[in-house]
């Protein structure tokens, strides 16, 4: 590239440094791109999905999923028996498991007993094979705000803070993570520059 | 001149005998029978025409191949069967339909809806299960590809340009084109064609 063309415009990231831009709200989501690389666009899929619904996430969703369920439960999930009673509804179509769990930033806002109730309740409810995203801090943060997450692509979400800044649970490690998410394996943990770190996790058969 | 005079009884003759429609909620587009703001329906609604529903129904609404509104200030408790759904305002209950089940901005729906295209609008407030049906199932189609417009994007059984052969891809431009689309002549708590068996009402 010659230096009139790189005048006025930035230089191509590579994909990692592009994976770790934090473009403020918006940002690339890396692990959940290789989540969805590995799914099959043929509708059949069935997903639940723990953030709120919205059109663009179902038309998104629509393109592998027959079914998908709409748990609403970040950013502002309930707690204690009203958190139990909520996992309670969460059920695909009878005779059928979901195969792709999407939990955001859920982990975060519980303690370590609710953590493990819905870890619990995602494997009663998916099959073998079954896939899963989730996303916590990493960072030492004083405070967090709970975090709204949009689907803008499969590959790029935008994160808005809403509601009251919160303290900070202690961090999830990595370690603590794959012993939290067990039987599912983790097979791919990404940090962001945003602070955050993705984790995609597969189901044995 | 007589041609003059005569239209002008005609438009008067209208204009003295049909009152004004008022305009429905964004569930337009839906004619047929009309549960006004102030009805409340306990009990089993069923018909052979188009329902809107701006009151309370609690108890069901099977409306087979007819097109089902609920109004903005529409409250139901009951499972909703119909081709078309569309929805303004408060469902608790679970929607069936067999073309299209539309959420609007004011919507707040908790159950699981089933229809081979869902809209959800910015807005809309749902919890719940979506099941757009089988991907193989052959529907119309059109040919604008799925897009956003004004908030308002959909999720259906029917794949993008990426999916593998055999799938059709289906697009919506707008939650417009469904149902009927002319003007209900007026809030009409008892038309001809539905039936309301309500064990009360308010």
């Amino acid at each position: 590239m010659s230096w009139l063309d790189r005048l006025g415009s930035s230089v191509p990231k590579t994909k990692a440094e592009e994976a770790e831009v934090d473009d403020g709200k918006e940002r690339s989501a890396p692990g959940l791109a290789s989540l969805f690389a590995a799914l099959r666009a043929d509708g059949r899929h069935t997903v639940l999905d723990f953030g709120p619904a919205e059109g663009r996430r179902l038309r998104l969703l629509g393109r592998f999923a027959r079914q998908v369920r709409f748990a609403a439960l970040v950013p502002h999930p309930p707690r204690g028996t009203e958190l139990t009673a909520a996992l309670g509804g969460l059920e695909p179509d009878p005779g059928r498991r979901f195969d792709v769990v999407l939990v955001w930033d859920l982990f975060d806002r519980l303690d370590d007993g609710e953590r493990h109730e819905v870890v619990e309740r995602i494997v009663d409810v998916t099959a073998a094979g079954a896939r899963l995203y989730a996303v916590v801090e990493s960072s030492d943060a004083v405070s967090t705000r709970p975090i709204r997450t949009e689907l803008l692509e499969l590959d790029r979400v935008r994160d808005e803070p809403v509601g009251p800044p919160e303290p900070a649970r202690p961090q999830l490690l990595p370690a603590q993570m794959e012993r939290l998410l067990a039987p599912f394996e983790v097979v791919s943990g990404v940090s962001l520059r945003s602070g955050l770190r993705e984790y995609v996790a597969w189901r044995p058969v | 001149m007589w041609k003059k005079e005569e239209e002008q009884a005609t438009t008067t003759g209208v204009a003295a005998t049909t009152p004004q429609a008022p305009r429905s909620s964004g569930s337009e587009g839906v004619r047929g029978a009309v549960i006004g703001p102030s009805i409340s329906i306990k009990g089993d609604v069923t018909g052979s025409e188009d329902l809107l529903i701006r009151g309370e129904v609690d108890g069901s609404v099977s409306l087979g191949d007819h097109a089902v509104g609920v109004g903005a200030e529409g409250r139901v408790i009951a499972d909703i069967v119909g081709r078309v759904i569309t929805v303004e305002g408060q469902v608790e209950g679970n929607l069936e339909a067999r073309e299209q089940i539309v959420l609007r901005g004011t919507a707040k729906v908790r159950g699981d809806i089933k229809a081979p295209r869902v809209v959800l609008e910015d807005g809309a407030t749902f919890r719940g299960l979506v099941d757009m049906g089988t991907p193989d199932v052959k529907k119309e189609s059109d040919t604008s590809g799925s897009k956003k417009a004004n908030g308002v994007s959909e999720g259906s059984a029917r794949k993008d340009e990426a999916a593998p052969e055999g799938a059709v891809a289906k697009a919506s431009s707008a939650v417009d084109t469904s149902g009927a689309t002319s003007k209900k002549s007026g809030d009409d708590d008892s038309s001809k064609g539905s039936s309301a068996r309500a064990s009360s009402a308010k």
